[in-house]
């Protein structure tokens, strides 16, 4: 546009930021703090934003930058930024939930410091204030229904001949792979000590699979592209390649279902500590619990959520009654065992 | 003419200061940290005490990582081998043909492709819904799709697939400071053109081929996102089972072990490689442009 | 080239150059196909031609911001590493000392320590001279991964550089900038831009170390692709892909361009 065209634009621009400017001049709790949490990445993300910080910065000020990575990579950066924490907030799963408790990054809050934390499903706060619960997800099978005739009904299922080189796998990298080692174990007569039944199981499923991978993406590529027919995968992850059209079926286990939880940990040693109990409020909240629902299928942690009818089913795990029927997962036993396992794994998948 | 033998020690310091200097600060925390981490006996990342050998040991005693070293070198080697063959032709081509903008163009290409990206696009080619099944399908090559992914085989293939370039702009680079005249020179005196290729190029272009062998080798051997995403389960690069020792099982006196023992074994190829294409060094100064 | 003379090998030797480069190009051409698909599945060939992934590459302030940030860093990183490199390569080849081998392989070793290990080291580094996370601890990060590679090319590239030149300005009583931005850099023009195709594309592309390096407001394009294909599968990250492809060899391009250009002075 020409020159005097551009200066007109920006002389209404500028006067309109003016005009807008008393109306924010009254100060906000924390005006100008600054949190950085990590994030997942995609559409996980864009929830996070909608939900917690576009909420945060309107009502306090705070500005919340999500750092893009793993949770592994986070954990990392925490462990080595201690003196000077890199995050105010660190999200965690299972896993490193437990690791970062004993490595002492985290701080236990109480109700007080977090009135939402009332709300959550006490059977998912198995550290207590240590980390509060944002979702849970689960692993479920997930079949191609144009190509599969008969449907699955167990993780044993896999091993089924007509699945030669189309399934797909987790392996005991990827959280979703351990549950599936523990759930194969203790359904066939083994336990979370006595893994040996888990393996003869996986051995079995082995000359079906086209590859047994730590990445979802990976596996949700494959999936899409009908690479795979079969497969363990997040329920969520599912729903979202149904939303696309891909024919595929979500089916519960004979071996049941088993929950993994993502944290909010407020990291010791942080700058912000206020600012960063609000932030653990409002991923907390029932709002959020909703639309990170909504949006990928992942199930509320929040009791008092109610899901609109048209993705009651499709979320798993919802309601008090499925949530109670879930084994429990003695993720203590999981992070001592955990590399014994890989190695196992190592050596007889090969 | 002492005096000048002094200044040109200066002179060579000086040359090389900023680049050693600026290495050796930045990389001496991250280095003395590993070595430090390696001699803990525990097998966590945290409340780490005391110095031990432990997990030395395991690294060259235990089958399992041996075992891991000795295949994942011997890929390497493979790679690089495969590499410098496909890309000392390649390089020469582009250094002296026609095309040259175009062919810079094509050999950067799969080095911008994200490694994530690449993995999708060698699934869309490779996989049994793929580019090539439906090709050797409509050929009547096969009559059912067949599975190329996931295996040996392709973990090699994608990995020389992204590291040839290195290869061909190596080459390419030290090819483009040979003289044609003396190509020219030796088929003037009837050299036909094998011999040509054997006694003045290739003993000309070799500090570039062992250059670009260098470099694959390297990046081959400590490679792990595209074993781990396009192995399936029977490839296990020693990398990937540091990546599993330092962020899975946060394991990391463990995993500093293995990543010390892999930086041991790649250096020494390196300079295995380096005094392989030393001896002619002498000679081509006095000849090249 | 002067021992091509049969028809029939010149045939036979154009058919693998086209041969080789069509499968370089494979992968992203495949890509490049996907991102045109107007369906939100990566497929092959796309069942119709749309730029709307193009376009919400376009809205996504992730992938548009932090391909800028990818940018100066390569470009930075690059001028650092050809700075520092091309001195120390010269230093290396020229010179022969026993302990130069070591001083080789301490230059070479950041490739070879696994990103993983080199990203949490280096990150402790940061915190210690307390930069942290962001933008200068990914210059490090990326100026120490791309000095090996310009050094090894450089290397190779001053051992076919006859010394006897050198010498013959030096004795010509030429001082040392002279000798160096008169004789010497313009005759490895070919090494130069080797080496800083080399080092941009490696900073560009870095995925690993970056890892751990990156802030909330100082990420890079490879890591957001990254983190984004974990919880979105849509061809908008091939439109990124893409658009980086297409960006890439513009500016190696450019680079050729100059290279050419110095030699024609």
């Amino acid at each position: 546009m020409s020159l005097s065209r551009f200066g007109i634009c920006a002389t209404a621009l500028c006067a309109l930021a003016l005009a807008h400017a008393p109306a924010r001049a009254q100060q906000k709790e924390f005006e100008g703090t600054k949190l950085v949490v990590n994030g997942f990445g995609g559409n996980l993300d864009d929830v996070l934003v909608e939900s917690v910080s576009k909420p945060l910065k309107e009502q306090y000020g705070i500005t919340v930058e999500i750092v893009p990575g793993s949770v592994a990579s986070a954990y990392a950066k925490a462990m080595t930024s201690r003196a000077n924490p890199a995050f105010d907030v660190l999200v965690t799963d299972d896993i490193t939930l437990r690791s970062a408790a004993k490595a002492g990054l985290i701080e236990e809050v109480s109700a007080a410091d977090v009135p939402n934390m009332a709300q959550l499903y006490s059977n998912f706060m198995p550290l207590a204030g240590y980390g509060l619960p944002f979702f849970a997800s689960v692993c479920a099978l997930a079949y191609n229904t144009e190509h599969v005739k008969t449907p699955l009904h167990a993780l044993s299922d896999l091993a089924r001949p007509d699945l030669k080189g189309r399934v797909g796998i987790f392996n005991l990298e990827s959280i979703g792979g351990v549950v599936s080692l523990i759930s194969l174990a203790e359904a066939n007569g083994g336990s979370i000590e006595n893994v040996e039944p888990g393996f003869a199981k996986f051995k079995e499923i082995k000359p079906n699979l086209a590859t047994a991978t730590s990445a979802p993406a990976e596996m949700y590529n494959l999936l899409q592209r009908g690479e795979i027919w079969a497969s363990w995968f997040w329920s969520g992850r599912v729903n979202a390649l149904i939303d696309q059209g891909v024919p595929l079926a979500l089916a519960v286990p004979k071996e049941h279902l088993r929950g993994n939880l993502d944290f909010a940990s407020l990291v010791k040693g942080t700058k912000s500590r206020g600012a960063a109990l609000k932030l653990m409020h409002q991923i907390t909240s029932a709002q959020t619990s909703l639309a990170i629902a909504r949006s990928v299928y992942f199930g509320p942690t929040n009791k008092t959520v109610t899901l609109p009818p048209e993705i009651e089913k499709r979320v798993l795990p919802y309601g008090a009654e499925m949530i109670a029927s879930m084994p429990p997962v003695d993720w203590d036993t999981v992070v001592a065992k955990r590399s014994g396992w890989i190695e196992r794994w190592n050596r007889e998948m090969r | 003419m002492k005096r000048l033998a002094w200044s040109r020690e200066v002179y060579f310091a000086g040359l090389l200061s900023p680049a050693v200097l600026s290495v050796l600060l930045i990389l001496s925390l991250p280095i003395a940290w590993l070595v430090r981490i390696s001699l803990y006996p525990q097998d966590q990342s945290y409340d780490l005490s005391g110095f031990s050998a432990v997990h030395y040991i395991k690294a060259l005693t235990d089958d399992l990582y041996l075992e891991s070293l000795a295949r994942t070198t011997l890929y390497s080697l493979i790679v690089t081998v495969g590499t410098a063959i496909i890309g000392f032709p390649l390089g020469y081509a582009a250094a002296r043909g026609r095309f040259r903008r175009w062919k810079i163009f094509f050999i950067v290409l799969p080095l911008t492709l994200s490694l994530i990206v690449n993995i999708f696009g060698w699934i869309m080619i490779l996989g049994q819904n793929g580019l090539l099944n439906s090709v050797l399908l409509s050929l009547h090559l096969l009559d059912q799709p067949r599975q190329f992914l996931f295996g040996v085989g392709t973990v090699l293939l994608v990995l020389g697939h992204t590291y040839l370039p290195f290869q061909i702009l190596s080459v390419m680079s030290v090819v483009a400071q040979i003289d044609p005249m003396l190509e020219e020179a030796s088929a003037s005196l009837r050299g036909n053109r094998w011999v040509t290729f054997r006694r003045v190029i290739i003993p000309l272009a070799r500090p570039g081929i062992v250059a670009g062998s260098t470099i694959v080798f390297i990046l081959t051997i400590s490679a792990f996102i595209i074993p781990q995403l396009i192995g399936g389960t029977s490839v296990q690069m020693y990398a990937v089972l540091v990546f599993q020792q330092m962020m899975t099982v946060l394991n990391w006196p463990f995993g500093a072990s293995l990543s010390l023992v892999l930086l041991a074994v790649a250096l020494t190829f390196a300079a295995l490689f380096r005094i392989a294409g030393r001896t002619p060094e002498e000679q081509t100064g006095a000849l090249a442009k | 080239m002067p021992w091509q003379n049969s028809r029939l090998s010149l045939l036979g030797w154009g058919l693998f150059q086209v041969a080789a480069y069509f499968v370089l190009a494979l992968p992203s051409l495949v890509i490049i196909g996907a991102s045109l698909n107007p369906a939100s599945t990566f497929s092959f060939p796309p069942r119709g031609l749309t730029l709307a992934w193009y376009m919400k590459a376009m809205e996504t302030p992730a992938f548009t911001d932090s391909f800028l940030l990818s940018v100066e860093l390569a470009c930075l990183a690059t001028a650092l590493s050809l700075l520092a490199g091309t001195p120390a390569a010269y230093a290396l080849q020229r010179y022969r000392l026993p302990g130069l081998q070591s001083l080789h392989s301490l230059l070479l070793s950041p490739i070879v320590i696994p990103a993983i290990v080199l990203g949490i080291g280096l990150l402790m580094f940061a915190n210690l001279i307390g930069i942290g996370q962001g933008l200068a601890a990914l210059l490090l990060g990326h100026f120490v991964l791309t000095l090996p590679y310009v050094v090894r090319t450089l290397i190779s590239s001053f051992s076919l550089f006859d010394v006897v030149l050198e010498e013959a300005a030096q004795s010509l009583r030429a001082s040392w900038p002279v000798v160096w931005f008169r004789v010497i850099l313009p005759n490895i023009i070919p090494g130069l831009l080797s080496a800083a195709i080399f080092a941009f594309v490696t900073s560009f592309g870095n995925v690993a170390l970056s890892i751990f390096l990156v802030s909330g407001s100082a990420a890079t394009l490879p890591v957001q692709m990254f983190a984004a294909v974990e919880h979105s599968s849509d061809p908008t990250l091939a439109a990124v892909a893409t658009f980086v492809i297409l960006i890439t060899g513009a500016i190696v391009l450019c680079i050729d361009r100059l290279a050419n250009l110095q030699r024609l002075i």
